[in-house]
């Protein structure tokens, strides 16, 4: 068979998809009816809703000073010799829970999603700490290595850069993994 | 879309002035073609139904801040197809605990006779056979019509590694389907 008519055939057959169910549509109203109105929010803050508004060279600009300043920090503040991202320990107890710190000042929102949770944005949100830009969540992990991830508000997947990353997925992403070591008897 | 229809940015500015109408028609402009994309992608009716629910929540309530510079359907799409891929990784988590295959009654073969479902059928059984990149290039450009500037924007990915897939994806499922079509 020729391409174009296999192309034909194969394009006419997805547009017949067999319809969903009428319900869904009337689900997704009702759902629509209960949320409050969007509204345009002022164009000088729109980029912390969708950082990739921001033209490659604002952003790499911007990228720039936040790490400058996150050295300045560690160097001027007396006992503040912690790096401004912490990584999740690697290794850990069984019996303890594993603490997911992630720096992002500008989210709305931050969940932590993994192999642990069934990759779910609704089961772990993240809490920011103190009203700043920190984000923590605690999970108590059986021993073993899991493989995770952030969702910054809602959308953006987001890795760790500091802690080991597995080889890609199904979808070519790589995740970050942490290790939970098996709980010593003393 | 006709001539006289309002399009996809006057919609959008009467919604952010209030308009609760001019979402309903977004949504109506939009929602057969992100359910067929939601369906062929996850091959499961209640998934695709999950997916296409969240993607409109998303889209209402980041309205406000969507960016005019790309189109609102290029928008919509790359909200989409996020979330198909987080639908995905989910099942694949579910599925393995679960054992079994959620899928399989919508991909049950059709009654003979029944050539359209066939048809339908034989195209689902050889999209799940592929890898989910290669199937969710493939839909894009061939289902959705979308221009591979536009998938590559939405995705992340490269117009020469997007091209790929698709003749990756051609290339698998050419055989099937043709024995399929031949009959």
């Amino acid at each position: 068979m020729k391409e174009g008519r296999l192309a034909a055939r194969v394009a006419a057959a997805y547009r017949r998809a067999a319809p969903l169910d009428p319900g869904a549509r009337r689900r997704l109203d009702s759902e629509l009816n209960r949320m409050p109105r969007p509204r345009r929010r002022r164009r000088a803050f729109r980029w912390f809703g969708d950082p990739w508004s921001l033209s490659p060279a604002i952003g790499l600009a911007g990228l720039a000073a936040l790490l400058l300043l996150g050295v300045a920090i560690g160097r001027l503040v007396p006992g503040s010799h912690e790096p401004a991202r912490l990584a999740p320990p690697l290794v850990g107890e069984a019996t303890h829970p594993v603490e997911f710190v992630l720096v992002a000042p500008r989210a709305s929102h931050v969940a932590l999603v993994g192999d642990f949770n069934g990759w779910d944005p609704r089961a772990t949100p993240m809490a920011r700490r103190g009203g700043g830009g920190t984000w923590t969540a605690r999970v108590t992990l059986p021993p073993g290595r899991h493989v995770y991830s952030y969702i910054v508000d809602g959308a953006e997947w987001v890795s760790d850069p500091l802690v080991p990353l597995a080889p890609a997925n199904e979808f070519g992403v790589r995740n970050s993994v942490v290790l939970v070591a098996e709980a010593r008897s003393s | 879309m006709t001539a006289s229809e309002p399009g996809d940015a006057a919609l959008v500015a009467r919604v952010l002035e209030e308009d609760a109408e001019a979402f309903r028609a977004l949504v109506d402009r939009y929602y057969a073609a992100c359910a067929r994309y939601a369906s062929r992608m996850l091959g499961h009716r209640q998934d695709a139904e999950d997916a296409l629910q969240e993607t409109f929540i998303r889209v209402h309530r980041g309205l406000g801040a969507y960016d005019e510079r790309q189109t609102f359907r290029a928008w919509l799409y790359r909200i989409l197809v996020n979330e198909c891929r987080s639908l995905a990784r989910r099942r694949v988590r579910r599925d393995r605990w679960l054992l079994h295959d959620a899928g399989a009654a919508e991909r049950r073969p059709a009654p003979s006779g029944e050539r359209d479902a066939d048809l339908r059928d034989a195209l689902q059984r050889a999209l799940d056979d592929i890898e989910p990149l290669l199937r969710e290039a493939f839909l894009l450009k061939y289902g959705e019509g979308l221009e591979y500037a536009e998938i590559a924007a939405l995705t992340g990915t490269s117009v020469s590694a997007l091209k790929m897939r698709v003749k990756r994806a051609r290339d698998a499922m050419r055989p099937g389907l043709e024995a399929r079509l031949e009959e």
